[in-house]
C-alpha cells in the first residue's frame, strides 16, 4: 500500500504531491531557502498526509474498485489554500489543503474545551482573539465527481481556463466544471457499438497548456489525436492525427503492445508534445502529424527481451515522462531504478540511478550505462542483471528549478542539480 | 519449427493472463486484456501456419510413396494425368491463392471445375474420392467456390509431375492445418465420408484448396493421423464456422505440451479457436480488414466462452 502511483509538483514548485496504492496522498513542502546554506535549495519535508480514496465495492457489477491514486493534478493557487484533484479508477475528488496557525480563544458562551457555559455564570463580555497555535495542515474534500466513468480512469487534466478539467478512461473523455459535480459532458467516445469490435483504447489525455479549446488523447495503437472543442460538442472526429508508420523490420508478436502510448505531455510552451511508449520517447511538433521530430530510445536493449517481459508482465508497465521548465530536457524512467534524461538542445542523454546503495545523500549521481551485449566494460551493467522489479514509472520536474522527483516502488527521491 | 513452440508458449501464457485477470482486484483491465488478446491472435496465427507447414512437409515426403500406390491401384487414372495436367496447371496457381489468407477466390477455379468434371466421370477411384469430396462440398453451405475447389483437388493428385510443384508452394503458404484433415478422408472415401462430411462442410474454401495439394502429397501417415485426431474431437456442427478442424490439429500439438493448467484452458478454448480460425478464414476471403478479423476472432472467442461472456456483459 506504500507503492507510489503518482508524483506531481504544484505550479510554483513549492509543493510536491504523491499518491500511493493505498489511496493516500502525501504532500511535501519545500523549506524556504536557507541563506546560510548556499549550496542547496530548500529541502522537501512532509507537509500533509491524508486518505484521499477508500476501497469501494460496486455491488451492481460485483467489482472491487481500487483505492489506488492514479493521478494528481494541482490547481493554480487563487488564495491562501491549495487545491488539487486526485483520482482513482472511478472517482475524482477536489481537495482543499489549508493551513491553520491561529485559533480563536476567549469565547463568552463556550469554555475552551467546547462545553457550553451556563449563561447565568457569564458576568462580563470579552472579544474572542486569535492566538497562535502549532501549524496544522488540513485537507478537506470539497467536491466529489463520481459515477461518470464506466471504465478505469487513466488521466485527468486541468484546463487553462482554470474552470474546467477533463477526465479520461479507456473509452471516453469527460469534461467537468470544477464547481459542478452532478454533471459532466462526454466529449470523446470511442466505444464501438459492438464491444467485440474493440481494437484500441484511450491511454492518456491532456489539455493544451495555453489553448483552452484544445486537448489531445493517445491510444493503445500508438496514435495521438488532437481535438478542438470548438468544432463540435462530441470530439470523436479529430482535428489532427499524429501517427508514425510502423517500421516493418521491427515487427514481432509484441509490436502492438510496445507501440501503445503510456503517457502524453505537452511542452510548457505548447508547441510540442511528448509521448512515451514502451521503448522510446517521441517529441512531436503539433504542426506535423506524419512523424515525430525527435525520438529517444530509452532502453532499446530490451527489444530482444520482449518475450520474457511479456511473461513477467513488465511489458505492460506504464512509464510516464516529463519536461523540464524550459522544455530543453525530457526525463523518463526505466528498470533497475534507472531513469533517463535527454537533453534536446545538446543531443546528450544520461542514465542515472535512484537508490540508496548507489549514492550517498548530497553526492553527485554517477551516470550509469547498460551493456547490451558483448564485452561488458567496468562499471557497466549487463541487461540480464537488471532488476525488473525496480521500476521507475513516475517522475516529475520542478516547473522552474532543476529539481526532480523520482519515485521508485516505495520511495521518493528528490534530486537537484549542483549549485556552485 | 521453433516458431510453433514459441507461438504455442506465448498462447499459453496469454491465456493464463486472461484467466488471471478475472480474479484481479480492481476489475478487469480493458487495456491490458486487449493487448493480450492481440498477442494471442498473432501467436495463434503463427502457430497454426507453422504447424501446418510442418505437416505439409511431412506430406511431401510421403507423397512419393502414395504416388506408387495410386498408380498401382488406379490404372484408369493413369490415362487421366494427361488430361489432368492442364487443369493441374491452373489448379497449381490456385493453390497459391488460398494459401494467402488475404486473397479472394481466384478466377482460375472456374476453369478447374469445367475441366475436372469430365475427369471425374472417367476415373473410378478418383471418382470415389471425388464423390466423397463432392458430397461433402455439397454439404458445405459455404460459397460455391468451395465445391469447385473440392472437385479440382482430385485430379491434381493424379497429376504426378504437376503436383509436386504445387506441393512446394503449398508449404510456403499459410493454410490452416485442419484442411489437411480431409486428405485422409479421400484415401478412404466411402466409409469415412459420413464422418468427415461435417468437417468438410465446416471447412470451407480454404480447406478445399488444401485438399487439392494434399492429394498431390498423399501423406498417408499424416492424413490418417489427422483423421484420428479429428475423430477424437467431437465438434459441434456449425455451418458458419468453416474451419472447424483447427482444434483437432492444434489439440494434437497441444497434447504434447506439458502445461497442465493451460491445456485445460485450451480444451475449453478449443471450440472457440475453431471459431477464431473460421472467422479468420471468412474474413480473409472476404478481404476483410485485419482489425476486423481480429475483432471477429475475439468475437468468437468471447461468444463461446462463458467467462468471457460475463466479461463482455460486465463491460
Amino acid at each position: 500500500a506504500d507503492i507510489i502511483s503518482t508524483v506531481e509538483f504544484n505550479h510554483s514548485g513549492e509543493l510536491l504531491a504523491t499518491g500511493d496504492k493505498g489511496g493516500r496522498v502525501v504532500i511535501f513542502q519545500q523549506e524556504p531557502e536557507n541563506k546560510s546554506q548556499l549550496q542547496c535549495r530548500g529541502e522537501y519535508n512532509v507537509y500533509s498526509t491524508f486518505q484521499s480514496h477508500e476501497p469501494e465495492f460496486d455491488y451492481l457489477k460485483s467489482l472491487e474498485i481500487e483505492e489506488k491514486i492514479n493521478k494528481i493534478r494541482w490547481l493554480p493557487q487563487k488564495n491562501a489554500a491549495q487545491f488539487l484533484l486526485s483520482t482513482n479508477d472511478k472517482t475524482i475528488k477536489l481537495w482543499k489543503i489549508s493551513e491553520r496557525d491561529k485559533r480563536p480563544e476567549g469565547y463568552n458562551l463556550k469554555e475552551e474545551d467546547g462545553r457550553y457555559r451556563d449563561p447565568s455564570t457569564v458576568t462580563t463580555l470579552r472579544v474572542p482573539v486569535f492566538r497562535p497555535m502549532d501549524l496544522m495542515v488540513e485537507a478537506s474534500p470539497r467536491r466529489v465527481f463520481a459515477n461518470a466513468h464506466t471504465y478505469h480512469i487513466n488521466s485527468i487534466s486541468v484546463n487553462s481556463d482554470y474552470e474546467t478539467y477533463l477526465s479520461a478512461d479507456d473509452l471516453r473523455v469527460n469534461l467537468w466544471h470544477l464547481e459542478i459535480t452532478d454533471r459532466s459532458f462526454n466529449i470523446v467516445d470511442i466505444k464501438p457499438a459492438n464491444m467485440e469490435e474493440l481494437t484500441e483504447v484511450i491511454t492518456a489525455a491532456e489539455f493544451h497548456p495555453n489553448q483552452c479549446n484544445t486537448f489531445v488523447y493517445s491510444s493503445s495503437k500508438g496514435t495521438i489525436r488532437l481535438c478542438d472543442m470548438r468544432e463540435s460538442a462530441l470530439c470523436d472526429k479529430h482535428s489532427k492525427l499524429f501517427e508514425e508508420p510502423e517500421d516493418p523490420s521491427n515487427r514481432s508478436f509484441f509490436s502492438e503492445i510496445i507501440s501503445s502510448i503510456s503517457d502524453v505531455k505537452f511542452s510548457h510552451n505548447g508547441r510540442y508534445m511528448m509521448t512515451r511508449d514502451y521503448l522510446s520517447v517521441k517529441i512531436w511538433d503539433l504542426n506535423m502529424e506524419s512523424r515525430p521530430v525527435e525520438t529517444y530510445q530509452v532502453h532499446e536493449y530490451l527489444r530482444s527481451k520482449l518475450c520474457s517481459l511479456y511473461e513477467n508482465d513488465c511489458i505492460f508497465d506504464k512509464f510516464e515522462c516529463c519536461w523540464n521548465g524550459s522544455d530543453s530536457v525530457v526525463m523518463t524512467g526505466s528498470y533497475n531504478n534507472f531513469f533517463r534524461m535527454f537533453d534536446r538542445g545538446q543531443k546528450k542523454d544520461v542514465t542515472l540511478e535512484a537508490s540508496r546503495e548507489s549514492s550517498k545523500p548530497r553526492a553527485v549521481l554517477k551516470p550509469r550505462k547498460v551493456c547490451a551485449g558483448g564485452k561488458r566494460k567496468k562499471d557497466e551493467i549487463s541487461v540480464d542483471s537488471l532488476d525488473f522489479n525496480k521500476k521507475i514509472l513516475h517522475t516529475a520536474w520542478h516547473p522552474q528549478e532543476n529539481i526532480i522527483a523520482v519515485a521508485t516502488t516505495n520511495n521518493l527521491y528528490i534530486f537537484q542539480d549542483k549549485l556552485n | 519449427m521453433e516458431f510453433k513452440v514459441e507461438a504455442h508458449r506465448i498462447m499459453s501464457i496469454s491465456l493464463g493472463k486472461i484467466y488471471n485477470s478475472r480474479v484481479q482486484r480492481g476489475g478487469i483491465k480493458l487495456h491490458k486484456n486487449l493487448l493480450v488478446s492481440l498477442v494471442l491472435r498473432s501467436a495463434r496465427q503463427v502457430y497454426l501456419n507453422d504447424y501446418y507447414q510442418s505437416v505439409c512437409l511431412n506430406a511431401q515426403q510421403h507423397w512419393g510413396q502414395h504416388q506408387e500406390v495410386m498408380d498401382s491401384d488406379q490404372p484408369k487414372s493413369t490415362s487421366e494425368p494427361a488430361g489432368y495436367t492442364t487443369p493441374a496447371a491452373p489448379a497449381e496457381t490456385t493453390v497459391h491463392e488460398p494459401g494467402l489468407p488475404a486473397e479472394n477466390t481466384p478466377p482460375e477455379l472456374t476453369i478447374d471445375v469445367e475441366s475436372f468434371t469430365e475427369s471425374h466421370a472417367t476415373a473410378p477411384t478418383v471418382e470415389e474420392v471425388a464423390e466423397a469430396d463432392y458430397t461433402e462440398s455439397k454439404e458445405d453451405k459455404g460459397s460455391g467456390s468451395d465445391c469447385r475447389r473440392q472437385q479440382s483437388s482430385e485430379p491434381k493428385g493424379d497429376a504426378a509431375p504437376a503436383s509436386s510443384p504445387a506441393a512446394i508452394p503449398m508449404t510456403e503458404h499459410l493454410v490452416p492445418a485442419k484442411q489437411i484433415g480431409p486428405k485422409g478422408e479421400e484415401e478412404k472415401p466411402q466409409h469415412d465420408e459420413g464422418g468427415y462430411g461435417e468437417a468438410d462442410a465446416d471447412r470451407g474454401g480454404d480447406g478445399d484448396m488444401v485438399t487439392e495439394t494434399q492429394l498431390d502429397n498423399q501423406p498417408a501417415a499424416s492424413c490418417s493421423r489427422k483423421r484420428r485426431s479429428s475423430e477424437k474431437t467431437p465438434q459441434p456442427v456449425s455451418p458458419v464456422k468453416k474451419t472447424k478442424r483447427a482444434p483437432s490439429s492444434t489439440r494434437t500439438g497441444e497434447e504434447e505440451m506439458d502445461t497442465a493448467n493451460v491445456s485445460n484452458l485450451i480444451t475449453i478454448f478449443g471450440s472457440s479457436f475453431s471459431g477464431l480460425l473460421s472467422t479468420d478464414g471468412t474474413q480473409t476471403e472476404a478481404g476483410g480488414r485485419d482489425s476486423g478479423a481480429g475483432q471477429i476472432c475475439c468475437d468468437q472467442v468471447l461468444k463461446n466462452l462463458n467467462p468471457w461472456t460475463t466479461v463482455i456483459v460486465a463491460f
